[in-house]
């Protein structure tokens, strides 16, 4: 809402700058998010009265006006058609400076000298009327800056009001906080109708048919108006407001609607069928032309005012296009009404349709305004439009909406706030906001109905605590009752599981939860699984943020690609987010988290000191075992698995305990290809569910050995399928209490190898914690380990 | 022991002795490297060097003289082993410097550096929030990402006629299902299967329709805090968030809060913290405001307690809940955003 600052002191005096004020109405609610200074460059444009006009001998359309400035007389030739002697006009003399930058000087026109210029409202630039000069009240001193006479020295605020404050969206609502403020009350003026003599009668009639969507309905009727230009200071107003000028009669709706934050609709009475307003619902599929030129399509759930033939109005939102007010208009119907607030927002909804109309109704007006704003619109008319108003106004108001009565215990508003405010204090609060008091003992407060938002004794708790201002409440902690602050395990698990990826050297990124079945196709993944089940947005922004992921992988995988495009080659990176998959129509879907990581490119390159180590499946299984470490899960292992999207020979699943926790590999070369990617990406996915079930927060640690051990190395010769665990296998089993270590220290294939064949060399470490160990016993178990691997795995082993 | 003139004229009388003596000094003290040093030890002290011949000749010489010259000979042997032992020590001390000079190396080339990571932004600012919460005394809690309408809107008192309501622009999964729009749910949720006293934080993904552009992303963090118990009052909530903007901000921050209107608290308010750049001042990064807005807060509605089935007259509480997105770009000057969910490696691992 554009507060034009000048205009509150129309209702209310008080002496604050605009940026005090911005500051204080901030503080209380209703947030100043501009404040644009309305700068005149206007320089020696003063105030002179129009002495005596004469035609200029040369030109037929231009006059020669002698002007009183208060301390010269000056001859001005003027081609305006609207001067006339006696007039008070804007005199911008020799060395002016206008709003569009011209600059005035004496000059000749057509022979004769002229000493300066008459403006118009447009060349003072107030507002865009240039249909002649603009005139100035009579008893303007003469000689006066125009820039004091017409006060416009003014600032606009641009104020963010809150849904629950639709009186704010007026100026008089906005006077009354500022009033609150200052502690003074408004002052309304009493908007009184000059009326003819002729009652309003047979001309209309006005039926409502919905009472539950329009509790009341007003209609006055004003004839034979002249349609023309608004006179300055209404398009000034307007124009700084943001609301362009159209004609007086428009533009009065438009005022009285900022002014007093009533909607008004003008209708051209002529175009109307029947000297009948009916307010009812639409009938199915009934079609209404807006002032827009849209076709509007409506349901029996929409409300209309309609004529006895069709809807000509969009009840508080929008009036039709055959009923227009025009340039031949002669008559006007004029509605003020108050509509069912929960019904335009509906309506405006479904619709696509917000005007300012809309944006007042939807969240409620006064009821009890409607007939003022109706007054003071019809005389604005009159004023601007001549004509003659009817006398009386049709007023269809069957329920009559009071104010609300709320008990209020001062105590209780102290107790919330923290504060000892004393109850007079708040009794001055409330009187300041126009509430009343009925029963000072009980403290019983009537709120005026254009507070829809207060209805509870703590909305009156708040307005208390606002206008005392919440910056003066102390500044307190809640009592400590012994309560602890602690994260949950799984809270700790993350965090560890977090920990143990940096740990490895990972970044942590966050990516979007949005995803599309495209990501899928590009994973291969097949038709059925069930992976494709996806959480469908029903408003997505884009095609490709169509659904919701159901696996981190995706988001992974466009995270090295963005850094790779980006001269980023060596990605190491992970993501713990949530996936999402559907639980059936109507129910949540399940979240589950995830934890993923993406290895590519090198740990290291491009420095002086390095050796460039390009990662591999066992960088990304270093760093799942070192965080099963962290976490203290033993009992998980890989297994072989193949994954549409993973290199064949290249992955595996995790186990913990029984359950499938995971996947790990290479992208499979394919997918690679196809994802446009450079090198080789390595990816593990985990459950962190099956971590949380199987983690610990801490183990016991292990006791060094005191005695000295014994460490043997053997190099064993193998078929090149045999695996690692099951060599180990055998070593460890042959290798009774005494080993304690087994650790594969070298691998090797090629020359001087038989080809199917590997060399794989072990260190065995032996210790007890009783004694030293004697060379020959450990010789013993190494003889049995030995003949294990020979008998079990065929093995060649060198000691 | 004797001074050097007192024991040379001592050996006037054994010229040998005394020229071996003089002469082993003076190469001794020439010696000019460790190896030169050995083969003087040897010409001398060896087992078949000169002075060692003269002690091993004393044996041989009449009883009388045996004591004089087998004292003396020792003497020069012990005093030319000194020699020896003192330049060697010399020497080596010498030889090491030279080495050490020869090894050194260019500090000021770059230093390396193991590969390492690094916490994304935004989890590094919920888990500084976390602690500071932990130390209030709150716990963690977490909710749902997709919500039921009546979770994130209904029971935080915007009935769908609210124009609030209509003002949010939400993503629909279906009719009553939506992706949350803020955290606040998560008090509901956390109402419903608990009785009072709570207090508890909670940070997590949001949504809003919004496009992507420098401050607007469809998918942000929020965390919101909120406690119930008995005598909560506004004031209570004042001094927490200063706490929380004094240890998160720094020091020297203040806070102010302005009236404003949310649907779940009542008396609500808006938070603004003072700038950390100009203080106070105003500059770019505050609007010239001098204040920078950072969350929104108030005393929990009555209607929430009554939907969750607390007693509004037994238990009041406070919450309060803001942009983690928001508070980070704040904290770690980030101008954009974007940022965050490009995740340029440059920018995450500056």
């Amino acid at each position: 809402m554009k507060v034009l600052f000048s205009w509150l002191k129309d209702f209310i005096d008080f002496d604050l700058s605009p940026e005090e004020l911005a500051e204080k109405l901030s503080f209380n609610g209703i947030e100043v998010e501009k404040i644009e200074k309305l700068k005149y460059s206007l320089k020696n444009v003063v105030v002179g009265r129009i002495k005596e006009i004469k035609p200029h001998p040369k030109a037929e359309r231009l006059k020669i006006c002698q002007v009183d400035t208060g301390k010269r007389i000056l001859k001005i030739v003027c081609g305006a058609p609207n001067i006339k002697k006696k007039q008070c006009v804007p005199v911008a003399l020799a060395g002016a400076i206008l709003a569009d930058g011209v600059k005035i000087k004496k000059t000749l026109i057509r022979g004769i000298s002229s000493d300066g210029m008459l403006c118009s409202a447009r060349e003072l630039g107030i507002s865009s009327d240039h249909s002649g000069i603009l005139i100035l009240d009579r008893d303007a001193k003469l000689g006066e800056d125009l820039i004091k006479v017409l006060s416009l020295d003014d600032a606009v605020l641009d104020c963010e009001v809150t849904p629950n404050r639709p009186d704010c969206l007026s100026i008089i609502g906005m006077a009354r906080e500022v009033g609150a403020i200052v502690g003074k009350k408004i002052s309304l003026p009493s908007f009184q109708v000059d009326e003819s003599k002729t009652p309003l009668g047979k001309e209309i009639q006005v039926k409502i048919k919905a009472p539950d969507l329009c509790p009341r309905y007003t209609a006055r009727l004003i004839k034979d108006v002249t349609i023309e230009h608004s006179p300055w200071w209404m398009q000034r107003r307007l124009e700084c407001s943001g609301v362009r000028a159209i004609n007086n009669i428009v533009d009065v709706t438009n005022y009285v609607l900022l002014e007093i934050g009533q909607p008004l609709h003008a209708f051209d009475y002529n175009l109307l069928s029947g000297a009948k307003i009916i307010v009812r619902r639409a009938s199915p599929g009934e079609i209404c032309l807006t002032l827009d030129g849209e076709e509007r399509v409506l349901t029996p759930d929409m409300l209309v005012i309609a004529d006895q033939r069709k809807s000509v109005a969009l009840a508080g939102i929008m009036g039709g296009a055959t009923s227009e007010v025009s340039e031949r208009t002669k008559n006007i119907l004029l509605e003020s009404a108050y509509f069912h607030p929960p019904n335009v927002l509906k309506t405006s909804g479904e619709l696509g349709l917000r005007s300012e109309s809309s944006l007042r109704f939807e969240r409620g007006i006064d009821p009890n305004n409607v007939a003022l704003a109706s007054n003071r619109a019809i005389q604005l008319m009159k004023e601007l439009g001549g004509g003659e108003v009817f006398k009386g106004i049709i007023d269809v108001y069957p329920k009559l909406i009071k104010p609300k009565i709320i008990s209020f215990r001062p105590e209780t508003a102290n107790k919330i706030l923290g504060t000892d405010i004393p109850k007079r204090e708040m009794i001055r609060i409330f009187k300041s906001l126009d509430f009343s008091l009925k029963d000072n003992k009980k403290l019983k407060v009537a709120v005026p109905t254009f507070r829809p938002d207060i209805e509870r004794e703590i909305d009156l708790i708040e307005e208390v605590g606002r206008i005392y201002g919440l910056n003066r409440i102390a500044s307190t902690l809640p009592e400590s009752s012994g309560k602890i602050g602690e994260l949950s395990f799984a809270q700790r698990v993350e965090r560890i599981v977090r920990d143990s990826l940096i740990k490895s050297g990972l970044s942590e990124i966050i990516s979007f939860s949005f995803s599309t079945s495209e990501n899928l196709d590009k994973l291969r993944i097949p038709k059925d699984s069930p992976l494709r089940q996806q959480v469908e947005l029903k408003n997505p922004i884009s095609e490709e943020w169509s659904s919701l992921r159901t696996l981190l992988l995706p988001g992974l995988i466009e995270t090295a690609k963005y850094n790779i495009n980006h001269g980023q080659n060596n990605v190491q990176i992970f993501e713990i987010g949530r996936v999402y998959a559907p639980a059936g129509k109507g129910k949540l879907p399940e979240e589950s988290l995830k934890i993923g990581v993406l290895l590519t490119g090198f740990w290291q390159s491009g420095e002086w000191y390095s050796q460039e180590e390009e990662v591999n499946f066992f960088d990304l299984k270093g760093i799942l075992e070192l965080l099963m470490e962290d976490l203290r899960i033993k009992n998980w292992k890989l297994e072989e698995e193949t994954y549409p999207f993973l290199h064949p020979g290249k992955s595996a699943a995790l186990f913990i305990g029984k359950r499938e926790s995971g996947f790990l590999g290479e992208i499979h070369p394919q997918v690679q290809l196809e994802s446009d990617l450079p090198a080789k990406i390595y990816i593990f996915e985990l459950k962190f569910d099956s971590l949380v079930k199987n983690a610990r927060l801490y183990q016991a640690y292990p006791s060094i050995p005191r005695y000295p051990g014994i460490d043997y190395d053997i190099s064993i010769l193998v078929d090149k399928e045999k695996s690692s665990e099951e060599i180990e296998k055998i070593i460890l089993k042959n290798g009774g209490k005494l080993l304690k270590r087994v650790k594969l220290f070298d691998l090797y294939s090629g020359k001087q190898i038989p080809e199917h064949k590997k060399s794989l060399a072990y260190r065995l470490s032996f210790w007890t914690e009783e004694r030293t160990l004697l060379e020959d016993e450990v010789k013993a178990i190494l003889d049995k380990v030995i003949k294990g691997l020979e008998k079990n795995l065929g093995a060649e082993i060198r000691r | 022991m004797v001074k050097r003139e007192e024991f040379l004229s001592q050996l006037k009388k054994y010229p040998n002795l005394k020229e071996f003596f003089q002469q082993a000094e003076k190469e001794i003290d020439k010696a000019a490297s460790l190896e030169g040093l050995e083969k003087i030890r040897v010409k001398y002290l060896g087992r078949k060097g000169k002075i060692t011949e003269i002690l091993r000749r004393v044996g041989k010489l009449p009883p009388a003289e045996r004591p004089i010259l087998g004292k003396l000979s020792n003497e020069v042997r012990i005093k030319s082993e000194r020699e020896i032992r003192l330049k060697r020590e010399q020497l080596e001390k010498q030889a090491t410097e030279s080495k050490l000079l020869a090894e050194k190396i260019d500090i000021t080339l770059p230093g390396k550096r193991r590969p390492v990571g690094k916490k994304h932004p935004i989890t590094e600012v919920i888990e500084e929030l976390i602690e500071i919460f932990l130390g209030l005394g709150y716990k963690v809690a977490e909710g749902p990402e997709v919500e039921l309408d009546w979770y994130n809107f209904d029971a935080l008192n915007t009935p769908p006629d609210h124009p609030a309501r209509a003002m949010t622009d939400t993503f629909y999964i279906d009719e009553n299902i939506l992706l949350r729009t803020h955290t606040s749910p998560v008090q509901i949720r956390v109402m419903e299967k608990n009785k009072p006293p709570l207090y508890i934080i909670s940070p997590g993904k949001c949504y809003r329709h919004d496009v992507m552009d420098p401050t607007h992303s469809p998918m942000f963090h929020q965390i919101e805090g909120f406690i119930v118990d008995k005598n909560i009052t506004f004031g209570d909530l004042k001094g927490t968030l200063e706490v929380f903007a004094r240890s998160f901000f720094g020091k020297d921050r203040k806070i102010r809060l302005r009236a404003h209107f949310f649907p779940f608290t009542e008396p609500s308010a808006e938070m603004d913290v003072s700038c950390g750049a100009c203080k106070g001042s105003g500059c770019r990064i505050c609007s010239y405001k001098g204040w920078i807005e950072i969350l929104g807060c108030g005393m929990i509605d009555p209607f929430v307690f009554e939907t969750v089935g607390y007693d509004p007259e037994e238990y009041t509480g406070f919450a309060f809940g803001g942009g983690v997105e928001r508070m980070a770009i704040l904290k770690y000057g980030i101008n954009d955003i974007r940022l965050f969910f490009e995740n340029d490696l440059r920018f995450l691992k500056p």
